[in-house]
């Protein structure tokens, strides 16, 4: 039993899970003492609502992050493809119709930040810092920077709202859906091993005859899409938008997967991980209301998780060669 | 060949000029006197975090902590103000408090070895925090000293800021072009491994650097209080990084490091700041800035992407012809 | 201070006997491997002494600890007689050491002077200012005093690579050294330029320079040097005087055995085509045809830099061809890319196999079944009991020392490594096999085994096999036919049996079949 623990624990991503199983656990003790609340079956319908978005394009994020990337453009393409969505609705564009010309703008902005990146060879984080900046702007642009309001059809709003059971959100169930299908693509089929190498070196994936450049193009189309399902769910969630909505969640979505075990660096952490990362800010976050801790130091405190998470997963490897 | 190499330079001077003109059409008001000292004044502050930005990218690095930097160390100055400390000590303790938070950056960035982007994501989340806690309602600054250096003017024409933000740019251009510690900059930036067979401490130098850029990002503290006189952290630098680097990008600055001088960089800002006054002058909603900022980083780094290649494919005819 | 530019120590003062370096004992351990196991190195003031051993003999890491850039684990270093220890480059290079790179380390972004006085402590002036024109005028008297013309004001990225060494030259002379060590330094310098830059050395040596010159290339060994020290697994098997002793010999010491015994292959029966290349152009080379066929190990050899690793990889896709093709069993392949081409039954091992062979971080199991593990599958997901069963089989066969099949890569010894990435080609059953360099840092058994793979896979498996290579006796023993390439062309084909390793360098060299005139470097 010793044995199997110790062995367990030798292992990057299970130890991570472990880990952050325990944070969890600590942290539901720690705060339900502050307030009943905090375990009840009504707060994680809260939570998981609120961070259903967040949780989708962490899904993609993770992916992104697994080939050594990284997508900073994530929160204003969900913003601006909300407000793209919510305007055609209001010009009476029937809903479906809506929602699939916005995913496709979407996927279109995913695949000019991948198509730059990886034919054009310009740095990730200038590129979509490049792209964050110009469509913040352009949702400005929308409403002259006012808030969007009021969609002549209310039922969509049912999804975004609606419950399973009564307690699971069906965007939350969205969320569950995607990381199960991108689970079993990484476990399952040759994917999750031909980005795992491409992460870990491109050149050596390139040749061994994987596609680099077509899986990096493919990667942030995928994320670009996401994000823009996010706005969709975001949409219909809060039945209207702000042009500021959606600042922020490039970081969070990172801190989530860094926190998850996936490396900055790529090729290393699972989806399993990304997921448990979710919910563990999620209950932070909420825990953190609940006691009343301001704004500011929230945002300090996940400042220093993405550093702990970070310099956690850097020195592994060298405490391993010191043991050698 | 030196022309060549100096085309960098000029194109934003060029592109500021064009821009001027335009807006001179648009709206008379735009080339008074006034508005150009108004602009003169603007320019400052996002000029001299440029060059500290900069710097920064010389080395092949990035900090996106710019900003958060920035509403700290006012905070700290607002803070000092009220406390009555003479302006002396309170500038050089706010040039001191910049160095030390960008040695640490440094540090986190070179000794632990972690990515500069996570490390300067991070760092504007950690540091954003800080100053909101420090700063539950606004300081207003009120020391004369302060006031006549965000309002003075030298020969009643040219504003102080202005001044500073020259005397900043000339003193970094001297030290990247004159000193064996600009030198080193150029060559991490340029050749990081040949730089280590050149037996310089590639480490050691990028620290100085994040702590040098730590002590610009000081003095544009200070200029902003005096300027806006009302402090509020919240307020301060929340989209600063964009603009930033779009005044690099602009400004000739290549972000694989060792290519770009300041005077690019001055130009840049100007262009950005003469956008910036034109766009709000010509009554168009501001909005669209944000939107062209993000449009220009693109548009730089595509101008960069065909300019490298076209060095690529003259490299590969010239090998032909050997 | 200022230091004045001065050649240093006089040549005839003192005795030749006097050493100037002299290293004992050196030990090196890396974790799970031992480098250097007593090694030394005793050079003469003034004298050029060469240093040769195979790949993983311990040159290089013997010259980084010499300057500061590696900690030995034991052993002492004198130098002029004091005992030393450097921390880094920069305090070797203030002692009188310059170190000239195989990869010359030029700034594109800086100018001549900059390059030659980069963080030269010397040149500061009033209030740090650097004194450009004094730095100038001094670049230019260096530049004069070695008897090249290059303009001081020109930048990095505009210098030839001739002109790239002169400058790296000009750098070490600039430093006052007394002893320069030059790795290969002729691996990138076209042949032509060769000798040029030997008459260059020479001179450099008359103003009593002491050099260490260390170099595969055997030829220019016994053109240049005085005496060689020969290292073997990291020990010191000889130093001989050059006068006085033969290439062969000096071969034969280095590698530690009769050569003949440890190549096993036999000539095979060829039949019918395998792989017919016509006109084949690209970066680097021009004009290759050349047929494959069943069952054949065909050699490449050439010199660096003659264009054998730019054609490999344009054969496996990795880069364009600008014009020609290539027809696999007689039918053309269209899409020149690497996934294409792999699907087609073409495989490579690299040259650097670090960073395009094999993923370090990641599992024995994963690499080997990085390419394969599609083929294999139920439904729409991998197979993969059945591809660990397949990793196992190839674990076995190549007999691969890991711990288990989940252990990383990065782990285990350069023989291994490379087994690793031979087992991943070998498990999609490939038509055309691209070795290059396949023992290049491979210890000795690993080495024997990965030649006797080459002759089973052609003998059994009707593989065709192109073997590319910078190693003579590796070529001769291995190959059924050797292909010759200089400067981008081949040269000549030829039967490797009976075929003698002097004509073979020569042709290598650029040096031409008729020319029958017998010259002293080429034995």
């Amino acid at each position: 039993m010793k044995v199997k623990i110790k062995k367990a624990f030798s292992n990057y991503n299970l130890r991570r899970y472990m880990i952050l199983t325990g944070i969890l656990i600590l942290m539901l003790i720690g705060f339900s003492l502050e307030s009943k609340v905090y375990v009840t079956p009504a707060n994680f319908t809260n939570i998981a609502a609120k961070f259903a978005e967040i949780g989708l394009i962490a899904a993609s994020m993770s992916l992104v992050m697994l080939t050594g990337d990284i997508d900073l453009s994530v929160g204003s393409v969900m913003c601006f493809c909300a407000f793209l969505a919510g305007t055609l609705m209001q010009s009476y564009v029937p809903v479906p119709l809506a929602v699939l010309i916005s995913l496709a703008v979407a996927a279109a902005i995913g695949f000019l930040n991948g198509f730059m990146i990886a034919v054009m060879k310009m740095q990730p984080v200038i590129v979509t810092l490049g792209t964050m900046t110009a469509f913040r702007g352009l949702c400005y642009v929308f409403k002259q920077g006012g808030p969007m309001r009021g969609l002549p059809d209310e039922s969509f709003f049912r999804f975004g709202n609606g419950t399973l059971f009564g307690v699971i959100p069906y965007s939350f169930i969205l969320v569950i859906v995607v990381f199960v299908i991108l689970s079993a693509a990484m476990k399952k089929t040759r994917f999750g091993m031909d980005i795992r190498a491409i992460g870990n070196n491109a050149s050596a994936a390139a040749f061994s005859g994987i596609k680099v450049r077509k899986y990096k193009i493919g990667l942030f189309t995928f994320n670009g899409f996401i994000s823009g399902l996010a706005g969709i769910v975001i949409l219909s969630r809060m039945q209207g938008i702000e042009a500021a909505l959606g600042d922020g969640y490039e970081f969070e979505a990172i801190t989530m997967c860094l926190l998850g075990g996936i490396s900055i660096n790529g090729g290393k952490g699972t989806m399993l991980g990304s997921f448990i990362g979710i919910i563990v800010i999620g209950y932070l976050k909420s825990g953190m209301n609940i006691s009343h801790i301001s704004a500011y130091y929230q945002s300090a405190i996940l400042g220093a998780i993405i550093l702990l998470s970070v310099i956690a997963g850097n020195l592994e490897p060298v405490r391993k060669k010191k043991e050698k | 060949m030196k022309s060549g190499r100096r085309s960098h330079e000029w194109a934003p001077l060029l592109s500021m000029i064009l821009l001027f003109l335009l807006f001179t059409l648009i709206t008379p008001r735009f080339a008074g006197l006034g508005n150009i000292k108004m602009i003169g004044k603007q320019v400052a502050i996002n000029g001299i975090l440029g060059v500290s930005l900069f710097l920064i990218v010389l080395t092949g690095g990035i900090d996106i902590s710019i900003g958060s930097t920035l509403s700290l160390l006012c905070v700290l100055t607002g803070f000092l103000e009220s406390k009555k400390i003479p302006f002396a000590i309170v500038f050089l303790q706010v040039l001191i408090c910049g160095a030390v938070v960008g040695y640490l950056k440094g540090v986190l960035v070179t000794k632990i070895k972690l990515p500069d982007l996570i490390v300067t994501l991070a760092a504007k989340n950690l540091i954003r925090g800080i100053a909101l806690m420090f700063s539950v309602q606004a300081y207003i600054i009120t020391s004369p000293a302060m006031l006549s250096l965000g309002s003075g003017q030298l020969a009643g024409v040219i504003p102080v800021p202005f001044l500073c933000f020259a005397a900043v740019a000339a003193i970094t251009a001297v030290i990247l072009g004159k000193t064996r510690f600009g030198r080193r900059i150029y060559a991490v930036g340029g050749n990081s491994e040949a730089a280590v067979q050149a037996g310089i401490d590639v480490g050691r130098t990028k620290r100085s650097v994040y702590a040098f850029s730590g002590i610009l990002i000081g003095v544009a503290a200070i200029l902003y209080s005096s300027l806006y006189q009302n402090i509020l952290a919240s307020k301060i630098g929340s989209d600063t990084v964009n603009t930033l680097l779009a005044v690099v990008l602009l400004g000739g600055a290549s972000m694989s490091g060792g290519r770009g001088r300041v005077l690019g960089i001055v130009f840049g800002a100007l262009t950005m700041a003469v956008l910036n006054n034109g766009m709000i002058l010509a009554r168009s909603t501001d909005y669209w800035v944000t939107a062209l900022t993000g449009i220009l980083i693109l548009l730089s780094m595509l101008v960069q992407f065909l300019q490298s290649s076209a060095v690529f494919r003259k490299k590969l005819g010239g090998e032909k012809d050997r | 201070m200022r230091r004045r530019l001065d050649w240093p120590g006089k040549k005839g003062e003192g005795t030749l006997a006097e050493y100037i370096l002299q290293m004992k004992d050196i030990d090196k351990t890396f974790p799970g491997a031992t480098v250097l196991n007593h090694a030394g190195l005793d050079v003469r003031q003034g004298e050029i002494m060469g240093l040769i051993g195979e790949n993983g003999a311990g040159k290089s890491t013997l010259l980084k600890i010499l300057t500061g850039l590696y900690t030995r684990t034991s052993g002492t270093i004198l130098f002029k007689g004091r005992e030393v220890t450097y921390a880094s480059i920069e305090e070797s290079a203030d002692d009188g050491i310059a170190f000239m790179h195989q990869e010359l380390n030029i700034f594109p972004n800086m100018t001549v002077t900059e390059n030659i006085f980069l963080d030269r402590k010397d040149y500061v002036g009033k209030f740090g200012m650097i004194q450009k024109k004094r730095m100038e005028e001094d670049a230019r008297k260096v530049l004069e005093t070695l008897g090249v013309e290059i303009d001081v004001n020109r930048m990095g990225s505009e210098l030839s690579i001739h002109e790239q060494q002169m400058v790296e030259i000009a750098k070490a002379m600039s430093m006052n050294a007394e002893l320069i060590i030059m790795d290969e330094p002729t691996a990138a310098l076209p042949e032509n330029e060769v000798e040029i830059f030997f008459q260059f050395i020479r001179k450099l040596n008359r103003r009593g320079i002491t050099i260490i010159y260390v170099s595969h290339k055997m030829v220019e060994i016994e053109a240049i040097c005085d005496r060689v020290t020969i290292l073997r697994n990291g020990t010191v098997v000889d130093v001989v005087n050059v006068g006085e002793t033969t290439v062969e010999q000096m071969v034969n010491k280095m590698v530690g055995r009769q050569l003949d015994e440890y190549y096993v292959h036999t000539p095979t029966k060829n039949d019918g085509v395998l792989l017919r290349v016509s006109d084949f152009n690209g970066e680097n080379f021009e004009q290759v045809s050349f047929e494959l066929m069943k069952s054949e190990v065909l050699g490449i050899y050439g010199l660096a830099g003659s264009g054998t690793l730019e054609l490999a990889e344009t054969l496996f896709g990795y880069r364009k061809p600008t014009r020609g093709g290539v027809t696999l069993n007689g039918q053309a392949i269209k899409k020149t890319d690497i996934p294409n081409m792999v699907k087609n039954g073409i495989a490579y091992v690299p040259l650097n196999r670090k960073k395009d062979g094999f993923v370090r971080d990641m599992s024995v199991f994963e690499n080997i079944s990085m390419v394969g593990c599609g083929s294999y599958r139920k439904g729409i997901f991998v197979d993969w009991a059945k591809n660990r069963d397949i990793c196992d089989k190839y674990m076995e066969a190549l007999s691969i020392k890991a711990v288990s099949r989940d252990t990383h890569v990065n782990l285990l010894s350069g023989g291994n490594q490379q087994k690793v990435v031979l087992s991943k080609w070998l498990s999609i059953h490939p038509k055309v096999l691209i070795l290059n360099e396949p023992t290049r840092g491979v210890d000795v058994g690993a080495k024997a085994e990965i030649y006797n793979l080459i002759d089973r896979l052609v003998k059994t498996e009707e593989l065709g096999i192109l073997l590319i290579s910078s190693e003579a006796p590796e070529v001769l023993g291995m190959t059924d036919r050797v292909m010759i390439m200089h400067k981008g062309r081949i040269c000549a084909t030829l039967k490797t049996e009976g075929l003698q390793q002097e004509r073979l360098l020569k042709l290598a060299s650029g040096g031409k079949e008729e020319q029958s005139e017998e010259r002293q470097e080429i034995t």
